[in-house]
């Protein structure tokens, strides 16, 4: 029987089928595995974007220039933050509401310079350090500078002027006077860098000595926090830069980029997808109607095979059987051809994040194995109506 | 399957002018065993009976019963297993298939049925005096052997009732009576009916009935 119906094949439009079917589905795939492979980038702790945190403040506009109040977050704005969806914990970042000078020493000449000063709750520090603590007796006060400013100083300015560069523990060592006035006050603190950070870009020092020290020097002024921290769930979250520049805040730093650029990778990513998948359901309209095409052709010999006894099912199994080894081809084709593709971009991102590790291809393989199984299923189901 | 019964059965179609017949809206019962000719002019729905008889149309009055069940109840499947097992037609426009050989044709209806040998296939092709032709294309053969190929397909499977449609209207005399032989050893062999239709030349056989349509 098979002989006879496999007389009227046109191998072109199959062939056509399986080519563009094989296009479509290697690019479904494709686009699959390079998700797979560089989601975790976005989404996994102590990968190549390690901070999951992101520091907030409002946007300032022209109005605000000459306003003299704060533009600082009220307790229902950080009661909305911390019920956010993607928030896993917020902390405020209280400033120093009183002067502060620091100066040096050397030789006779005293260099002064006014500071100020923010904290914000322990645990939100990347800094780990033994001397990160206050007492008022001790007349001590541990700072952390931002990385930056150490870069700011050794790549930019000892760079220009041919003054040595100085290293974290080196800085460490120095000690500066802390002048603090205010409340009709004046004390003079000591105080040491105890390290710096990569994540805050502020002059730290702890909590307990900003609360004390605004109590001390500053009882009056109340102050509504200027910035948050907020550690994220899922810095990836494509919701959360939406979250907001709908109410106007701005993000510090490049954990703002890692969101967009995961939102722009799912776009990417979405549209190869999208097209890949119009590719095999066009294709998939080019083998429906190559089989119906075939079938009209048949059409006598279909009611002859039925009228010498055949069973529908026999004769629709032959048809069946093509579409679905046609299918099995072009997935096992496609699959090997992603796979042989698949190579080309993991070297490449090797080049430039050393510690990337490809993910597993089992997951693109069981959804190809789907839409294998989806098309095979929806072409039985239409062979088997077409037939009668 | 023991009988076909015709309770006052017309096509559709002579609904409107409905004709003096022996078959038509005539209550007849066609036995196992027997041999019946039904004769008629061309044009009185000879292959419309069989194609009644044979389930692939159902476009008549009045009721059709094999034993005691009524054909409009049958299923595809039903009609599957009576094509298998029960009823064999010979079909007036054959419905060979053109592009396989004439022992082709035979197997594709013996692989489902598993009823003859290849060795009494051939046998029954030699009888017919188509030997030569065994492995041509249908397409070459002319009529006369194609209807030859057709009788011997028509007889690769167990059947009650063997339905022949105008069965040697392209065959010479000599040729019939062979024909007539394999059907008749067949038929006989197998306890079964045959009920043949005819225009004017008839597959000689003894028949019990005659019928005019």
């Amino acid at each position: 029987m098979y002989k006879l119906l496999r007389q009227n094949i046109s191998k072109a439009q199959l062939l056509g089928f399986a080519f563009a079917n094989l296009i479509g589905l290697t690019v479904v795939l494709l686009a699959l595995q390079i998700f797979f492979d560089i989601n975790p980038f976005f989404t996994q702790k102590d990968a190549v974007f390690k901070r999951d945190f992101f520091v907030i403040t409002k946007q300032i506009n022209a109005l605000d220039m000459f306003k003299n109040g704060s533009a600082g977050f009220s307790e229902n704005e950080i009661d909305e933050l911390k019920n956010a969806r993607f928030v896993k914990a917020v902390g405020e970042f209280t400033a120093s509401q009183f002067e502060v000078y620091g100066q040096v020493n050397a030789s006779n000449t005293t260099f002064s310079t006014d500071l100020f000063f923010e904290s914000v709750p322990d645990n939100f520090i990347d800094v780990q350090s033994g001397k990160w603590h206050f007492s008022p007796d001790k007349n001590f006060v541990p700072i952390i500078l931002p990385k930056t400013y150490l870069n700011l100083y050794n790549f930019g300015f000892a760079k220009s002027r041919s003054m040595p560069k100085i290293s974290q523990s080196v800085a460490g060592l120095a000690s500066l006077d802390l002048v603090m006035i205010g409340n009709g006050k004046r004390q003079i603190f000591t105080g040491k860098i105890v390290g710096f950070s990569n994540r805050i870009n502020t002059i730290l020092a702890p909590q307990d000595f900003i609360l004390w020290a605004n109590r001390q020097f500053a009882p009056s002024k109340k102050n509504e926090p200027a910035r948050l921290i907020l550690e994220i769930n899922n810095i990836a979250d494509s919701s959360i830069a939406t979250f907001f520049s709908e109410r106007g805040y701005e993000v510090e730093g490049e954990n703002a980029a890692v969101g967009k650029m995961s939102f722009f990778l799912k776009l990417i990513i979405g549209i190869a997808l999208a097209i890949g998948f119009f590719i095999c359901l066009l294709s998939f309209v080019i083998l429906m109607l190559s089989i119906f095409l075939l079938l009209q052709k048949n059409r006598q010999k279909l009611q002859n095979l039925r009228l010498i006894g055949y069973s529908k099912n026999a004769i629709a199994n032959f048809y069946i059987l093509l579409a679905s080894g046609i299918n099995l081809v072009v997935y096992l084709l496609s699959l090997t051809l992603a796979l042989l593709i698949r190579p080309l971009y993991c070297s490449a991102i090797l080049e430039v994040f050393s510690d990337f590790s490809p993910a597993s291809i089992l997951p693109t393989c069981a959804i190809g194995f789907g839409v294998f199984l989806l098309i095979s299923m929806l072409n039985i189901l239409i062979i088997r109506r077409k037939i009668d | 399957m023991n009988v076909i019964k015709l309770q006052k059965i017309l096509p559709e179609i002579f609904a409107e002018s409905p004709l003096q017949s022996g078959v038509w809206q005539k209550k007849l019962e066609f036995e196992k065993g027997k041999f019946y000719l039904i004769e008629a002019a061309s044009g009185k729905g000879k292959s419309s009976l069989f194609s009644f008889l044979y389930g692939y149309r159902n476009d008549f009055l009045g009721e059709t019963v094999f034993d005691n069940q009524n054909i409009n109840s049958f299923s595809a499947k039903d009609w599957n297993e009576i094509r298998r097992k029960n009823i064999s037609l010979l079909f007036q426009d054959l419905r060979l298939f053109p592009e396989l050989t004439a022992l082709e044709n035979i197997e594709l209806k013996n692989r489902l049925t598993n009823y003859k040998t290849r060795a009494e296939i051939l046998q029954m092709i030699e009888y017919l005096q188509v030997a030569d032709k065994t492995n041509e294309k249908c397409e070459k053969l002319s009529w006369g052997q194609q209807q030859r190929v057709a009788i011997v397909r028509a007889l690769c499977q167990p059947f009650d009732f063997l339905l022949l449609d105008e069965p040697v209207s392209h065959i010479d005399d000599l040729m019939a009576v062979l024909a007539a032989d394999l059907i008749k050893k067949e038929a006989k062999n197998q306890g079964a009916a045959v009920i043949v239709s005819s225009i004017g030349k008839n597959l000689p056989l003894n028949y019990e009935k005659k019928l005019d349509l």
